[in-house]
């Protein structure tokens, strides 16, 4: 499946994997366009093209599997895009979430910058980062979706409760419970300083 | 039981941590791949978006950071627009109101034509705090045409006196008249006629003085 990746990225994405298998051509499709937008999220964790496209051919090869149950449960996805996309931050997280804690710096500016882009400030930081994909990697879709929905579409609880198909009230208390899980779950990562064990098994 | 406080705080912490990585870049889509374009992202900040396809496009919104940048913008113009439509109807409640107030203060006050008679005594000098005593306060007039007899402090002069109603002191008269103070049984008293029809109800000063002289002015309501 991998072949000049570096050199034209979309190219090295085939339809059949290692095993014969197909993977469908608009999932392939799908991969081809957002190859460019995984490459550049995984840059900014200064991974290599080498490990982003590992993580997107296990995804591809699990969002395929995944495509079929989901298609005798007569629920599809709705945008493959996104949903690739996502599947992929959440798998990129459960990998850097296995590597060693440490930053190299090669000169003493860039320990300044580093050092500088910790500082509070409106830019996003590199803890935010995380914080961001570790949010992505430990909600479920439907705690997410809720979650954008409310915080970066920025919809009352009013639509919240009828995007949730529920009452206010029951809106409240399930994104309570979805988003105080995973806020538990970071702060315990946070807290005992290890790497965890990685997020849940579907996108 | 578990502190809640710090739970929220840091609850908050992670949305506006997610929210800086978004519009900060943080999930970046040089290619626009997968993007629902401006239309799509206008009608859901405007809200004119159904549910259903905002459910379509909310994870995308969320991994995106060019839209998200995008549909902030156009948040902020929805914002600004409710805000400028709250502005214009205070600003025409309060300019309906002004008007209101202004219309209701300028119009001309009805015209009373009954005719009083009113006894001013102004021998005594009125004490305005304190305790009064009966017919120590303001003179009052009622409004329409009054015949005023005013009885002069001790050792006024008989002669021509000017009268007349003023907003307020030093000011312009609002109406005046004159009379001839004559004395009786060592009283100085003089008759007029006061035209108070056109007044409208409030506190005044009645100034009164003999021709060429100061005015000595007194409070009186006009009823």
């Amino acid at each position: 499946m991998r072949g000049e990746f570096e050199i034209d990225p979309p190219v090295w994405i085939w339809e059949a994997k290692g095993s014969g298998s197909v993977v469908e051509t608009d999932l392939l499709d799908a991969a081809r366009r957002n190859w460019a937008r995984m490459l550049s999220y995984s840059q900014r964790f200064d991974q290599d093209s080498a490990v982003a496209a590992n993580i997107l051919e296990i995804v591809l090869l699990a969002t395929s599997r995944a495509r079929k149950g989901q298609r005798q449960s007569g629920k599809p996805i709705r945008n493959l895009d996104s949903y690739l996309y996502v599947a992929f931050i959440r798998r990129f997280h459960r990998y850097l979430a296995k590597q060693p804690r440490l930053v190299y710096v090669g000169t003493d500016q860039d320990l300044d910058a580093h050092i500088g882009s910790r500082t509070p400030s409106t830019q996003p930081t590199i803890e935010d980062q995380l914080l961001a994909g570790e949010l992505i990697q430990f909600m479920n879709q439907r705690a997410r979706n809720t979650f954008y929905f409310r915080e970066i579409a920025g919809y009352n609880w009013k639509d919240t409760a009828r995007f949730l198909k529920t009452t206010v009230n029951s809106a409240q208390v399930l994104y309570n419970k979805a988003y105080g899980g995973v806020r538990d779950r970071i702060m315990r990562r946070k807290g005992s300083g290890r790497p965890g064990k990685g997020g849940e098994a579907h996108a | 039981m578990r502190n809640q406080a710090p739970a929220k705080r840091e609850e908050m912490r992670l949305i506006k941590a997610y929210q800086r990585v978004a519009l900060g870049g943080g999930f970046p889509n040089p290619e626009r791949a997968g993007c629902p374009g401006n239309e799509i992202l206008r009608a859901m900040a405007f809200r004119k978006l159904g549910l259903d396809q905002v459910n379509d496009w909310i994870e995308h919104l969320g991994t995106c950071s060019p839209c998200f940048r995008e549909y902030t913008e156009l948040r902020k113009q929805v914002v600004w627009r409710r805000r400028a439509a709250y502005l214009s109807i205070a600003a025409a409640v309060i300019l309906s109101l002004s008007l209101g107030w202004w219309m209701w203060r300028s119009r001309p006050p009805a015209v009373i034509t009954a005719h009083n008679h009113i006894v001013a005594d102004i021998r005594s000098p009125l004490v305005l705090r304190g305790d009064q005593g009966p017919g120590k306060g303001p003179l009052v007039f009622p409004r329409g045409f009054d015949d005023v007899t005013f009885y002069f402090p001790e050792g006024s002069r008989a002669g021509t006196y000017e009268v007349a109603i003023l907003r307020q002191e030093f000011g312009e008269p609002l109406t005046r008249t004159s009379g001839t103070a004559t004395i009786e049984n060592e009283m100085t008293k003089m008759d007029v006629v006061l035209d108070l029809s056109r007044i409208a109800p409030g506190y005044y000063s009645v100034g009164i003085r003999p021709l060429g002289t100061d005015w000595s002015y007194y409070p009186v309501i006009v009823k």
